[in-house]
């Protein structure tokens, strides 16, 4: 595994400060506010060119919000997303635009990602259509098929329908079409979670092969430990919308604070009954809800520093 | 099972799909064939027709059918063969007409309401809910003799009152597609509405609406003869299969053939689409096939 490359510029490429997005329940006549999701709540992050940040959690703690919100696909109630330096919340639409460019990203579910009446040529091309970055048609289509290659598919499917592809070469066309705009930063949500374990192991090499190759970083969003122990560089843990621990690969899986990434860890199933730790504390709970009252304040909780690169949330409910 | 692997398989129009699924239901073979063969007929009315269409000859007033008159002659001497072949044309184009029109109204508001949705969603839904509000015979009646007598005036009440059964499929349609990952994949590329509709949403809504069409077809047909019939439609001379099962009324109990052979095109060309279009629509959406 390559580390982080920290070449041209000491900045991170993506900082992301006490971002909060809530979103309005509504209800009755006049669809007063009943209620909140509180989807995410004061989350800091920040990611490094060509570095890889795995955001995991259960499902509902609101790792895709953070995706969503920083493609800004969903508007943040308050806090800051800076890519380049340079602030993204709030700014006109025309310089979303050119962001918008540099973030892409690669879905769940291999099989609703593709228009089933669209060629994969077609596909590969509609973002540079869109963006009007493709020169002609003859151009587009050269580069339709460089990005199949790219992701060691043949370019003689160019002309094929999706449904003549299996979930993993699909997930793949995902990825070569993600990488259409040439972005510098790469959102995973859940991009492998449909797939077979052995696909998953393809589809990830491809990944690592991607950054270590085009320099591009990546917000890896999984709920698979051990997938994610492959990939990360780094880890940031979720639970209902906060951050509780954040770290270098290492030390969040070699030296895990928070009660809840144990428990997580101690979800990851062992194949040596002899390496099986004695006591797991399994998470048979469900998640609590994030649904709060229209006036209810967050409770704030400081983060406490392990180490220069691992930080933990100070428990305060139990997790 | 091998069924359901070659729906997953097909893409676009797959005609050896469609050959196949034509060979396993026998009666939406013989409804190709019925539609086929008017279209046939029809188009090529002036090649089989025995008599020009509106020739009057006094001599042969009310004739029974012969060899001269296939299907003999009406109160002023005309060949019903070749009217009905050049009456055809007429019911055909507003079957046809009536169905572009309202399909593509029809779509287009459908797509809109679907993708937009919010307070346009709202405004279009209203308005289609009070078109189907109204018995659409009543409706049809009403704008017919409100806009004036004549087959264009049919065609476009009919069309009027078919729109709303194609906005509501549509709209149902793009509901579902618009939630789809790959619209939201066109949504980070920052894809606009239009592009979105033109590429996502209508192509995947397509096979509905074409099945609609298919089946709205012959009861179009079939409501414009009906138009004709009661006097709405076409107008004397004009050759025009209701019109002529109207005007053959008046004999109908010695001159069975007047009415009797338009009346049979009707039903003729009414079943070939319908038998046609419940095919379509068994093989477009075979869950719909235990029914």
């Amino acid at each position: 595994m390559t580390g982080p490359s920290q070449n041209q510029d000491a900045r991170p490429l993506l900082e992301v400060e006490n971002l909060v997005t809530r979103f309005d329940l509504r209800s009755g006549l006049f669809g007063r506010v009943t209620g909140r999701v509180h989807a995410v709540e004061n989350v800091s992050f920040s990611i490094a060119r060509g570095e890889t940040l795995a955001l995991v959690g259960e499902s509902g703690c609101g790792k895709s919000t953070i995706a969503r919100t920083v493609m800004h696909l969903d508007r943040p109630v308050s806090g800051s997303i800076r890519f380049e330096g340079e602030e993204t919340v709030g700014v006109s639409s025309q310089k979303l635009q050119s962001f918008r460019r540099h973030v892409q990203m690669v879905f769940q579910d291999p099989f609703a990602s593709l228009n089933p009446r669209m060629t994969i040529a077609r596909a590969l091309i509609d973002p540079m259509l869109v963006q009007g970055a493709g020169g002609c048609r003859a151009d587009m289509r050269r580069k339709a098929a460089e990005l199949l290659k790219r992701v060691e598919l043949n370019e003689t499917h160019l002309d094929r329908y999706p449904h003549a592809f299996s979930g993993g070469q699909r997930q793949r066309i995902c990825i070569a079409r993600a990488l259409a705009l040439d972005p510098k930063l790469l959102i995973a949500d859940e991009a492998v979670a449909s797939l077979d374990v052995t696909i998953q192991a393809q589809v990830i090499n491809l990944l690592m092969d991607l950054q270590a190759e085009l320099g591009i970083s990546l917000l890896f969003i999984s709920h698979d430990m051990a997938v994610v122990e492959r990939v990360a560089h780094r880890v940031a843990v979720m639970y209902l919308g906060e951050i509780v621990e954040i770290g270098d690969r290492r030390s969040v899986f070699g030296n895990p604070q928070h009660p809840y990434t144990r428990k997580l860890l101690g979800s990851v199933p062992v194949a040596d009954p002899r390496r099986r730790p004695e006591r797991r504390t399994l998470m048979v709970d469900e998640i609590p809800s994030a649904v709060r009252p229209p006036d209810y304040t967050p409770v704030q909780r400081p983060m406490h520093r392990i180490s220069d690169t691992h930080f933990v949330r100070a428990e305060s409910h139990a997790a | 099972m091998a069924e359901a692997q070659s729906t997953a398989k097909r893409s676009r129009f797959d005609f050896g799909y469609f050959g196949y699924q034509l060979k396993r239901s026998p009666l939406t073979m013989v409804g190709l064939i019925m539609v086929v063969l008017v279209l046939i007929v029809v188009i090529f009315a002036p090649v089989f027709a025995t008599h020009d269409p509106n020739a009057i000859d006094l001599r042969a007033r009310l004739a029974p059918p012969s060899m001269a008159h296939f299907f003999g002659t009406d109160e002023v001497g005309r060949d019903i063969y070749s009217r009905i072949l050049f009456g055809g044309r007429q019911s055909i184009a507003v079957g046809f007409f009536v169905v572009f029109l309202a399909g593509l109204t029809g779509t287009v508001l459908g797509a809109l309401s679907g993708l937009i949705g919010g307070r346009t969603d709202t405004v279009i839904m209203r308005l289609m809910d009070v078109v189907l509000s109204v018995p659409s015979l009543a409706l049809i009646l009403a704008l017919a003799a409100a806009l004036g007598p004549s087959l264009v005036n049919a065609a476009l009440a009919i069309a009027i009152v078919r729109i709303p059964f194609y906005v509501r499929l549509v709209r149902g349609q793009a509901l579902i597609v618009r939630e789809m990952a790959y619209v939201k994949a066109a949504h980070t590329f920052r894809a606009g509405r239009l592009h979105i509709l033109r590429w996502h949403i209508l192509p995947n809504t397509l096979s509905p609406v074409i099945v609609q069409g298919t089946l709205d077809l012959g009861s179009t047909i079939l409501l414009a003869s009906a138009l004709s019939f009661i006097g709405l439609g076409a107008q004397q001379p004009t050759a025009e299969w209701g019109a002529m099962v109207a005007t053959g009324r008046n004999y109908i109990l010695d001159q069975w053939w007047y009415s009797g052979f338009p009346g049979f095109a009707i039903l003729f060309t009414a079943t070939g689409f319908n038998l046609f279009g419940d095919g379509v629509r068994d093989m477009l959406d075979p869950r719909q096939k235990a029914r």
